[in-house]
């Protein structure tokens, strides 16, 4: 486990891109916001890109988990704006940014996982258009079969049902699954006043676009922001990793996009945010967070699905 | 399932050697699964002397054919009456297996296929029957049915069933995400479709028309409770179909799917959790409202390091198109779908489900093909 956390980090600050066949397996499947990359010779190329982009990269690990199902890594990349890709032409700025990445393995190789980056905090240090970002990916995602299917309803409870419980509030957050019900009551049953419980006077919460939270009232403001632009935001998690008093959580919110925010008048369409949290606990509450999701490719989803939305009916065309 | 275990040699020495495993391929490396420790791990009769057990033929073959390009061994692994059943038509004898795949190398040259599960059942005195899903990479490098060469890259997900005896495949059901290549290499699928409806044959027409009328005289289970999946396996899978897509009972994927459960469709469907999920099932009825499922075969297997059972089901779907939705308007064609369905099922839930069928060949249909 130990040679994986060491793996990753070397892939990034030496460009190890070869030791990429020695810890995931052939089929591996890295899901991004915008792409599920497949098989680790795309992993490897998608590192390559990213590493061409953002070259001279140091590495410092601030968060690694494992249990007996995989880990979760979360590192603070010091990078220099080196190529072109969605980035635009080469600065040669210095950046400092989040990413986390969330694993299972199988025999002590990656098999799945899942990887996210602080694409809005690197574009606002590099003073590059969110917006011009965003649309470069979406018509990448076109080119390559993106369909936005927009397939059942989204809400968090059943027809007029309140939110189905995953058990009483917890009155101290010691253990992932502690921290998974907390989840559910922030977002699903939109209890923002358990935030207080939940979380430590003196919490360190760090959000996406480099945004940091000192208490509960930043946090909820954070949340409320992402409510109004989902009203009916849904969070499911989708797996957890964890170590003594400190969790990973893969999380999915779905929703539509009917109100403000991501930068775009509100579209309608289904969006998928793909999000990835650490915790750490002390003393019954989260005592710090590390949570990013990639707005730029929540952006890039909007986008795409905005134009490609009427594919999956196929109703364009007379028989 | 307890997997069958190689036969151990009673030797003098007092240690006697732990029987392999048959291969269980998630999580396997490809070095692994291509290169695996030799002796048999259950009988084989009639296969060729280096494959180790039934899943080791099934992954190790279709790399041969493909990957090595070793289309001579197609005469050595398929009857000389085989046929092969897609939703754009039959394909029988090795000769035509040789020529169709010939033809897509021809199109796709650097085709990769990556054996994601084989899931199987049987033995070699009844024959064996294996479910293999697997994930190709390929690029558009020469013409192909879809037209001249696009130069684009694609990843799509096959599942291909054979039933084996003796080495030689003697039936096989094959369902590809054609719809999903098609879109992938950036060309109107509707035009394709179209082209694919004036190809199609009056034999093609005459199996689809039989085939519906055996669905739709098919017996259904009356049964509504859940088996344990893990010990019945098959009625797990054949009464949760039952509920879901004959009986409409749509609520029950409440009960048999994990609340964040994935289901990978075909076509760029990437759906999560119940209410995507049933939106997916209700889409169907939304165009096809009086379908009819028949669950054609089922099989299972657990094991390797992980918990859970994993289910391949074979499936056809038949049904009028009737309704307005995802085909368009109604044109009152019968229409039907071959499908095959991988569950991951733990503790009684399924978690991750692969369902696979070729709309590309739907969507002809709809065309009047």
């Amino acid at each position: 486990m130990t040679n994986i956390f060491e793996s990753l980090g070397k892939i990034r600050a030496q460009g190890a891109l070869g030791v990429v066949h020695d810890i995931f397996v052939h089929s591996a499947e890295l899901r991004t916001q915008t792409a599920r990359i497949y098989g680790r010779d795309d992993i490897l190329q998608s590192l390559a890109a990213e590493l061409a982009t953002l070259g001279h990269q140091r590495v410092r690990a601030t968060q690694e988990i494992s249990d007996k199902s995989g880990l979760a890594w979360a590192a603070s990349v010091k990078a220099k704006h080196t190529g072109g890709g969605p980035l635009g032409p080469a600065t040669d700025r210095p950046v400092t940014y989040a990413s986390i990445e969330i694993h299972r393995l199988t025999d002590g190789r990656i098999r799945n996982g899942w990887r996210v980056v602080d694409t809005a905090h690197i574009l606002r240090q590099l003073g590059v258009s969110a917006d011009i970002v965003a649309a470069a990916l979406a018509e990448h995602m076109l080119a390559t079969g993106f369909v936005g299917w927009t397939l059942g309803e989204i809400r968090p409870g059943l027809g007029q049902m309140s939110p189905p419980s995953k058990g009483p509030v917890p009155q101290r957050i010691d253990c992932a699954t502690d921290a998974i019900v907390a989840l559910d009551y922030i977002w699903n049953h939109r209890r923002l006043d358990l935030l207080e419980t939940f979380y430590s006077k003196r919490t360190q919460v760090h959000w996406p676009d480099g945004r940091t939270f000192a208490e509960a009232g930043d946090i909820r403001r954070g949340v409320l922001a992402l409510l109004a632009a989902v009203p009916d935001a849904t969070l499911l998690v989708e797996h957890s990793v964890a170590s003594d008093k400190i969790c990973g959580v893969v999380w999915r919110l779905l929703g539509h996009h009917t109100g403000p925010g991501f930068g775009i008048a509100p579209s309608g369409v289904r969006l998928k945010i793909q999000g990835l949290s650490i915790y750490r606990m002390a003393q019954g509450r989260i005592v710090k967070e590390w949570t990013l999701f990639d707005e730029i490719g929540v952006r890039a989803q909007i986008l795409a699905t905005s134009r490609r939305r009427d594919l999956g009916t196929f109703k364009s065309e007379k028989t | 399932m307890a997997y069958p275990r190689a036969k151990t040699s009673r030797s003098k020495k007092p240690a006697r050697r732990r029987a392999l495993p048959v291969t269980f391929v998630p999580g396997q490396d490809i070095s692994k699964l291509l290169a695996p420790t030799p002796g048999r791990r259950h009988p084989l009769k009639g296969f060729d002397a280096d494959y180790v057990d039934f899943v080791d033929y099934i992954i190790r073959c279709t790399h041969r054919i493909w990957e090595e390009k070793q289309l001579d061994l197609i005469p050595t692994h398929y009857t000389r009456d085989c046929v092969i059943h897609t939703l754009s038509g039959e394909v029988r004898g090795p000769e035509a297996v040789v020529a169709n795949t010939a033809k897509t190398l021809s199109g796709f040259p650097d085709r990769t296929l990556f054996g994601d599960h084989v899931i199987w059942a049987g033995d070699d005195a009844r024959g064996f029957y294996s479910s293999h899903r697997i994930t190709s990479h390929l690029t558009n490098l020469g013409a192909s049915d879809y037209g001249p060469a696009t130069g684009r890259r694609a990843t799509i997900v096959t599942i291909a069933d054979c039933a084996v005896k003796e080495n030689r495949i003697y039936e096989e059901w094959l369902v590809r995400d054609n719809l999903g290549l098609v879109l992938q290499l950036g060309l109107d699928p509707h035009a394709i479709a179209r082209r694919q409806a004036q190809n199609s044959t009056p034999a093609l027409r005459q199996w689809r028309a039989a085939e519906t009328r055996r669905i739709k005289a098919s017996r259904v289970s009356r049964s509504t409770s859940l088996p344990d999946e893990q010990t019945h396996p098959e009625d797990f899978a054949r009464i949760a179909m039952n509920r879901i897509w004959n009986d409409r009972a749509f609520a029950t994927v409440r009960s048999v799917y994990a609340p964040a459960a994935t289901l990978r469709g075909t076509s760029g469907r990437d759906l999560l959790g119940h209410a995507e999920v049933i939106g997916f099932v209700v889409s169907l009825f939304g165009a096809l409202p009086d379908a009819k499922l028949s669950v054609d075969h089922v099989c299972a297997v657990s094991g390797g390091t992980r918990e859970g059972t994993d289910i391949a089901v074979r499936w056809t779907l038949a049904g009028k198109h009737s309704g307005a939705g995802i085909y368009g308007p109604a044109t009152g064609r019968d229409l039907l779908i071959l499908g095959c369905t991988h569950w991951r099922v733990e503790n009684g839930l399924i978690t991750q489900d692969w369902t696979v069928f070729d709309e590309l060949a739907v969507l002809a249909q709809v065309y009047g093909g």
